[in-house]
């Protein structure tokens, strides 16, 4: 897998990875935005933008166009990268060679280009019956992730650990935000975004570079004139005076344990692999400390992992468990990291987790919308984009490195999503 | 041992086939420029299967959630857990049940062949302990508890119990954390001897892989002879629904909906009902039709609404929701709104526009290893051949969608599972 990366236009760029290898054609469009500047504004607007163009204005009959074009598929979406959130923009059609020779790329990538340059507006807004449909939609979506456990703990984590920071902003932003928001403040801050986000465009497919190029040519042409801002990193986490605990209580049969750790390094450090290797001896793997301990030899749960976040340089522990469990989940999960701390992992660990990590990384060129978010992903935390490149860096980290990047991790906040006292 | 090849030149794959003497269907998808390497081993052995008749006529009734416990505990081995094995060869094993069927499988950049032999031996080596046991009901009892508290697992789980008086596919694939606690090392032997043969079986591999070593391996290491189909023992299920409507109370965000049409099932072209029917639901609720776009101007459904049918060999509905602000009126907005529908009929473009979408669908299936595995193993384990199903779409027509929107919709046996939010309206 290899993206060639081509200047469109002023911080707007191509990455075309031409490939057989797949049964259609995929082209996203990936605008990145500080999280601050109105996380439930950016979750909205691709909800909204995908309604209805000038052309059709109705939505039923954009989708009719899609279906027409075998079923093309255009979706929005956001997704928080550190402390910014990435609006998606998504259009994936069959290639017209398994459909006797009809192509509905050409179809398909207009239809986006509408989406994001010709959306149906009403009095210099956005047209008001979408935006109150969306509004009501994107609240319920922001409801939703109460109905969904583990989810709703990490982000209960990270609102008790991170407050007051960019970091704590959710995905798709807070209710009052989305609440005051206007058709025409929600389309001035689309203008915005147009004008100032640093744009990405992806092509995967069987194409020859200059129908790519000429895909995405078009595709922006009617981009007007932009001053893109530069990207900012992430703020540095404080970690508090002493170790944070919060626990909330539902009527629920499971209990989530979740901890939030700071690292002391982050996804550009040099030092930075020593930790991902760490990470997946601690809880990335089946045969990991967490897995094989709380699950394997204790009975405790039916999952256990730790994750890492590079850009904030935070390390996450989850687990679902009975009630009464809690203190003895909690012990053996701090006592499998001291143990990192102190180096004892055996060298099949650090040989296995290798192995799996490797997997990972080629078998992510296996899906088109997996291989541009992991190469999205990584240009932005400024790691190098090359498999074997990665791999490299990941062989060279000996067991010393590994304990040590264990000691940089300090456990901060231990949340607790608990049963209904009572009950 | 019969080999074939069956090439698909308008999917440009091409797949090998070979007949064991054991009764094991192998196939082998090559899949060049693929970095994943994929085999599923899988058995014709899911939560429906819990009452059935051995080789020598006795009939047992076996406890609730035993196909998903075996599953668990096959990856047991003397001394330890076979995944471990597999992480040192770099590669991800893994395991799931469902209703029909028991499947396991691997994924793998590297070292191919000792995962491959690593999985067809794992599969056939039982080694259950009554301590053992013991120790996994904990781990399998969380992962209960896990879906307790899933509100999209509860609205389907309430519909099947709505749906059906009798047929299996009532009970919890899982079972309940009772129903395990009653599993035994003996029961686990006499499940596995009973459908873990080569004869109930099918394996996938897909991906850069030879066929020729893979179908010699399977020689080498599944032995056996071809065996008679195991008796599955099923309950007669009357026509009726059991209930019409059922609510719980959850402590969730947005409450949810299911709604389910149940059919007969076709017993002598099931792939065409199946193709049949995805047509018929998108044409009367999918993005594109006038029930959704009027449901979604109403604020009643989301993009999250989908609609699909559910069927086997023995059971068969069609299963419309998602989360919903108010899902007693979405019932109701539903059932008028497919009345009028009927009134004034499909259109033709509707059935064309869904065909195009289907057939680019299908082909887009095969972007993914892992979800052509599936399918194709799905499918080859009821003996049909999802290949089929691209020749299938091309032959439908405008009057057999319609034809099937008066059979199975317009006498609606059909019953609604509702999941409303902890101290509102709960019964």
């Amino acid at each position: 897998m290899a993206f060639e990366r081509t200047r469109l236009s002023d911080g707007a760029d191509l990455f075309f990875w031409p490939t057989k290898k797949f049964k259609t054609t995929t082209v996203r469009v990936l605008l990145r935005q500080p999280l601050a500047d109105g996380a439930g504004e950016g979750a909205l607007l691709p909800m909204v933008v995908r309604r209805g163009t000038r052309s059709l204005p109705r939505p039923v009959e954009l989708a009719r166009a899609l279906d027409n074009l075998y079923g093309a598929d255009l979706r929005g979406d956001v997704i928080k990268l550190g402390e910014e959130q990435v609006l998606i923009f998504h259009v994936e059609a069959t290639s017209g060679a398994y459909l006797g020779g009809e192509d509905p790329l050409r179809g398909a990538v207009d239809l986006l280009g509408d989406v994001l340059f010709d959306p149906l507006l009403e009095d210099g807004g956005f047209a008001p019956a979408f935006v109150a449909q969306e509004r009501e939609n994107l609240l319920r979506r922001i409801q939703g992730i109460y109905s969904d456990k583990a989810h709703y703990a990490q982000l209960r984590l990270i609102e008790e650990m991170c407050p007051g920071e960019n970091y704590a902003i959710p995905r798709l932003g807070r209710p009052e935000e989305v609440e005051a928001l206007t058709p025409v403040t929600l389309y001035e801050r689309w203008q915005r975004i147009l004008r100032t986000a640093p744009i990405a465009v992806y092509i995967v497919g069987d194409l020859p570079p200059e129908r790519a190029q000429d895909e995405a040519q078009r595709l922006l042409s009617r981009l007007g004139r932009r001053s893109p801002a530069r990207p900012g990193a992430a703020s540095r986490h404080e970690a508090p005076a002493q170790l944070r605990r919060v626990t909330d209580h539902q009527p629920v049969s499971q209990g989530k344990l979740a901890f939030g750790f700071t690292a002391d390094r982050r996804a550009d450090s040099p030092d930075y692999p020593a930790l991902v290797m760490m990470n997946g001896i601690y809880g990335g793997f089946s045969h990991s400390k967490l897995f094989q301990e709380v699950r394997e030899r204790h009975s405790l749960a039916y999952y256990a992992y730790s994750q890492i976040d590079g850009l904030k340089g935070l390390v996450f522990v989850q687990s679902g468990i009975e009630f009464e469990h809690r203190a003895q989940a909690e012990e053996i999960i701090l006592a499998q990291l001291e143990a990192m701390r102190r180096g004892e992992f055996r060298e099949q660990e650090v040989r296995d987790t290798l192995a799996g990590i490797e997997s990972q990384i080629l078998q992510s060129a296996d899906a088109p919308s997996e291989a541009i978010m992991t190469d999205f992903e990584l240009r932005a935390s400024g790691r190098p984009t090359d498999p074997e490149a990665r791999i490299a860096t990941l062989r060279r980290v000996d067991a010393e490195a590994i304990a040590q990047a264990a000691r940089g991790v300090r456990l901060d906040t231990v949340y607790f999503l608990d049963g209904q006292e009572g009950s | 041992m019969a080999r074939s090849l069956l090439e698909q030149r308008r999917l440009g794959e091409q797949l090998h086939y070979e007949e064991f003497g054991s009764g094991l269907r192998a196939f082998v998808l090559p899949k060049r420029g693929f970095q994943t390497r994929y085999a599923t081993f899988a058995t014709r052995y899911g939560s429906n299967d819990q009452s059935f008749v051995d080789s020598t006529g006795v009939r047992h009734d076996t406890p609730a959630g035993i196909a998903h416990f075996l599953e668990h505990k096959l990856f047991e081995e003397e001394g330890g857990n076979v995944s471990e094995r597999f992480s040192a060869l770099g590669a991800m094993a893994n395991a799931y049940t469902n209703y029909t069927a028991t499947t396991y499988l691997f994924s793998t950049a590297s070292r191919f062949p000792e995962a491959l032999q690593l999985l067809l031996e794992f599969v056939q080596h039982p080694y259950f302990t009554p301590q053992s046991v013991e120790k996994e009901q904990g781990i399998i009892e969380q992962e209960l508890r896990m879906y307790l508290d899933d509100p999209r697992v509860a609205v389907f789980q309430n519909l099947m119990e709505a749906l059906y008086h009798h047929h299996p596919v009532r009970v919890e694939i899982g079972g309940t954390v009772e129903s395990i606690r009653q599993i035994t090392a003996d029961d686990l032997y006499l499940c596995y001897r009973t459908f873990y043969h080569p004869s109930n079986m099918v394996f996938f591999a897909t991906g850069d892989v030879a066929p020729d070593a893979v179908f010699s391996a399977i020689h080498r290491l599944v032995p056996g002879e071809r065996r008679a189909p195991v008796q599955r023992v099923r309950p007669a299920e009357p026509a009726a629904v059991r209930t019409e409507l059922v609510r719980r109370a959850m402590p969730v965000g947005v409450p949810l909906i299911d709604i389910g049409f149940k059919d007969e099932p076709d017993r002598e072209d099931p792939l065409r009902r199946e193709v049949e029917m995805e047509i018929l639901l998108d044409c009367l609720f999918g993005t594109s039709s006038d029930i959704y776009q009027t449901l979604y101007e109403e604020g009643l459904l989301s993009e999250h609404f989908a609609a699909s049918y559910f069927s086997g060999e023995d059971f068969a509905a069609s299963v419309l929701g998602g989360p919903s602000p108010d899902p007693d009126r979405l019932r109701e907005r539903i059932l008028t709104l497919l009345a009028a529908q009927r009134e004034g009929g499909l259109s033709v473009e509707a059935v064309e526009r869904s065909r195009r979408k289907s057939i680019g669908e299908f082909v887009a299936l095969f972007n993914s290893p892992e979800a052509v595995a599936h399918s194709f193993s799905e499918y080859a384990l009821r003996g049909l051949d999802l290949f089929a199903a691209l020749a299938a779409l091309d032959r439908v027509r405008y009057e057999d969608i319609a034809r099937r929107f008066e059979e199975h919709l317009a006498q609606p046996r059909v019953a609604a599972s509702i999941i409303v939010r902890t101290g509102e309206h709960a019964q």
